[in-house]
């Protein structure tokens, strides 16, 4: 293809966007909303998701050691345990740091506090465990088991208390990705057909132009151009307004989302994100376009 | 310069257009082709500007087999050939320069190179002044020589017309054909489909008549008789 042609290709593609206005118009609009629709997906499957695992990152799992451990022993498996990489972080407590936690929360419990000066300190020595991915405390905890420190542990909350907690959790987390990501595949496939359908209506207006270019020896690419760059237009508007629209509705909505998830900022996060988003869906609404185009004009273009 | 040889075109549904058809047309003449509607004057062009393929037959155009061109040369294969039609095909969102334009537009010329073709050959057809007019503002008979300058812009050896008067009342047709025998004189083949008779009896030129998709007759300076 010659660049002559591709210019003229360009200016005339931009040419029948402009005339076509209504047409162009209703056809963004659409785009717009299937946009806006996925980008609310989004941000509530970011808002549900982070809420979830924020939840999660509170559960730690304690590892209870045999009363006889000495401190040396312990710190060192509290060391090997701190040195995993899927460990946020591991703590040590021992028998009289665990008595001092427990008076504290039992303090106004004068039967408790009194039972306790009569056995003496009846507590364990015990690692707490805060970890990155909760998935992992199995893992973990088989790896102690069967290391050289495993005859030190005496009891683990994690099989009778925390599993099912954590487990439960992490496939509601889970439940949240995968509906979040088939309601954008479905909103994505929406506005596919609606750009497909669109473009199709611009071409069958432009079916006596294409029969004339096919007439004079127009080749196939000189017919093509001017659809695909008025495709590729209304990808590009789309993707730019629907941005501009989302993020003063995230702005607006910014009390509802911090009253559910008070530790995320969905607004400081879509900052940070904006050109990344911005990219994505200028590229997917550029590529969806081109494509639609191409596919719709094939009809016209057979001889 | 054509050559058809036992061309046949049958439409599904055993539709037959045309019958073993067998033509020679020399480079400079002027062809006209008669026949009531139906008995495949248009198929005919049709099969020489490739917008159909034959069902049997081979058709040459300066030796070469049009059958036998793939998707790529077919358009180079057009911008050798104008095409007129009854209902002039323009661009009403254009003007009759755009319209006449277009034709070398598509084959990648340049700018001045269009500007000035575009305006020696809108001098032949007598719309010298009306470049910026749309066609809705031109008469019949003006939007078809629209449609003739756009067909011959380019300078195609052959000038297929279908029907070009179909339209036009008695002076416009003629001022019409005498464009078509003007730019014939100037070295362009012409092959015109009709059912004018007057016309074809007044230029005195090769006829050719079809009926039921097969030619009955094939006469130089010949009547219009079917």
């Amino acid at each position: 293809m010659e660049w002559l042609t591709l210019w003229r290709g360009i200016k005339a593609g931009i040419k029948n966007f402009f005339r076509n206005g209504w047409l162009s118009v209703a056809t963004i609009s659409i785009i717009v909303l299937t946009l806006f629709i996925i980008n609310t997906v989004f941000v509530i499957s970011l808002v549900a998701k982070e809420t979830l695992e924020d939840i999660q990152s509170k559960i730690d799992v304690s590892i209870y050691f045999k009363s006889d451990v000495n401190e040396t022993q312990a710190a060192e498996l509290v060391g090997l345990i701190n040195k995993m990489p899927e460990v946020k972080e591991a703590k040590y407590i021992s028998k009289d740091e665990a008595l001092t936690l427990f008076k504290e929360k039992h303090q106004k419990d004068d039967v408790i506090l009194k039972s306790l000066e009569e056995l003496g300190n009846p507590l364990q020595p015990s690692v707490n465990i805060k970890m990155t991915n909760p998935g992992a405390y199995r893992n973990i905890l088989s790896q102690v088991e069967s290391s050289q420190y495993g005859n030190l542990v005496s009891d683990v909350d994690y099989y009778s208390e925390k599993k099912p907690v954590i487990e439960r959790l992490d496939r509601i987390i889970k439940a949240v990705q995968k509906t979040g990501l088939v309601i954008i595949a479905i909103f994505s496939l929406i506005a596919i057909l609606v750009t497909f359908n669109s473009i199709r209506l611009t071409m069958y207006n432009y079916r006596r132009e294409v029969e004339i270019m096919k007439l004079v020896g127009a080749n196939a690419w000189f017919i093509r151009l001017p659809f695909v760059v008025e495709g590729i237009l209304y990808g590009f508007f789309a993707a730019w307004i629907s941005l501009l629209l989302f993020y003063p509705f995230v702005y607006l909505s910014a009390p509802f989302l911090n009253s559910i998830a008070p530790n995320i900022n969905a607004l400081n996060y879509l900052k940070g994100q904006a050109i990344i988003l911005l990219t994505i869906q200028l590229a997917g609404g550029i590529i969806l376009g081109a494509i639609s185009s191409l596919i719709a004009i094939r009809k016209y273009l057979k001889i | 310069m054509i050559h058809f040889r036992n061309v046949s075109k049958i439409y599904s549904g055993d539709v037959v257009a045309l019958r073993n058809i067998n033509l020679d047309i020399q480079h400079g003449e002027f062809v006209s082709i008669v026949g009531q509607s139906g008995t495949g004057k248009s198929t005919l062009l049709r099969l020489l500007i490739l917008e159909e393929k034959p069902s049997a037959g081979k058709i040459f155009f300066r030796e070469k087999d049009l059958t036998s061109l793939g998707h790529r040369e077919i358009p180079l294969h057009r911008r050798r050939i104008g095409v007129v039609f009854q209902d002039f095909k323009l661009l009403n969102k254009r003007t009759v320069f755009e319209n006449t334009s277009f034709a070398l537009e598509v084959a990648g010329r340049s700018s001045r190179d269009i500007r000035r073709n575009v305006s020696q050959i809108l001098e032949i057809v007598g719309l010298a002044g009306k470049s910026d007019k749309y066609p809705t503002q031109l008469s019949g008979g003006e939007q078809q020589r629209v449609a003739i300058a756009r067909a011959l812009v380019h300078h195609p050896e052959l000038l297929v017309a279908d029907e070009p008067t179909g339209n036009l009342d008695m002076i416009n047709t003629w001022e019409i054909m005498e464009l078509l025998l003007r730019i014939n004189k100037l070295g362009t083949t012409v092959i015109l489909a009709t059912h004018n008779k007057e016309t074809v009896d007044r230029i005195n030129r090769r006829v050719i008549a079809l009926d039921k998709g097969i030619v009955i007759r094939d006469q130089q300076e010949g009547k219009y008789m079917i």
